[in-house]
């Protein structure tokens, strides 16, 4: 019994161990990993001048978004539509989302101030979150044909759902200075 | 084993890690996939 609960011990010691290292060795980096939540996203140009074309964000899976206030930064996915970028959020009602999706509470309840790195270009932005039925129709549509396998009409009609009844957050990733 | 070893070998076990995960980058590298790979099999 002894032998036992010494190498259940272990087993968990493991796990621990590497969790905490690997998410403080990460928290100040420039940038996340896949998994973990990193800091302020200092390195690549810093995009000014005209609003870019945004179409290049279809062939782009993830990008890097560093909230302003607190800093973080973490990998999430992006979906251009009627020239404009938006980012999403899941989850947001769940357990899981509540200890997982902090940074998307954060940005809705305070100033949205951002930076996005896209293809190694970082861009100020601000994070403003969408409810409109009109646009969350297309943010849906482009998010169900990059990342949830087709934009059938089932699909994007789940997804619109999904954001009416909070469960997802979209937020468009407005030039700043943008009104909330 | 005694409590006095085991706690020792816990010990070892947490500094070779912790130098593991921050030095090679391999062996941080290989964690997050593994936990990656559990994930997107699992969630």
């Amino acid at each position: 019994m002894r032998i036992f609960l010494q190498v259940i011990g272990i087993l968990i010691l493991i796990p621990a161990v590497s969790y905490v290292t690997l998410r403080m060795d990460h928290k100040d980096a420039d940038g996340p990993s896949i998994l973990f939540p990193g800091g302020e996203l200092v390195s690549g140009e810093l995009h000014s001048g005209a609003e870019p074309d945004w179409s290049f964000t279809d062939d782009v899976s993830t990008i890097e978004l560093q909230l302003v206030n607190p800093l973080s930064s973490r990998t999430i996915w992006i979906m251009e539509s009627g020239g404009k970028v938006y980012i999403p959020s899941g989850y947001m009602r769940s357990f899981l989302g509540r200890i997982w999706k902090e940074w998307a509470f954060q940005a809705d309840e305070g100033d949205g101030l951002a930076v996005a790195r896209i293809d190694g270009v970082r861009y100020e932005r601000q994070l403003l979150r969408i409810k409109d039925p009109a646009i969350i129709q297309g943010v849906a549509s482009k998010l169900a044909g990059k990342y949830a396998g087709g934009a059938s009409p089932e699909t994007v009609a789940a997804i619109a759902k999904s954001v009416a009844d909070g469960d997802t957050y979209i937020f468009e990733m407005a030039p700043r200075g943008g009104a909330r | 084993m005694k409590t006095n070893n085991y706690l020792k070998l816990c010990a070892v076990i947490t500094v070779v890690l912790v130098v593991s995960l921050l030095y090679i980058p391999a062996v941080s590298n290989t964690v997050e996939g593994i936990v990656l790979l559990y994930l997107s099999t699992s969630a």
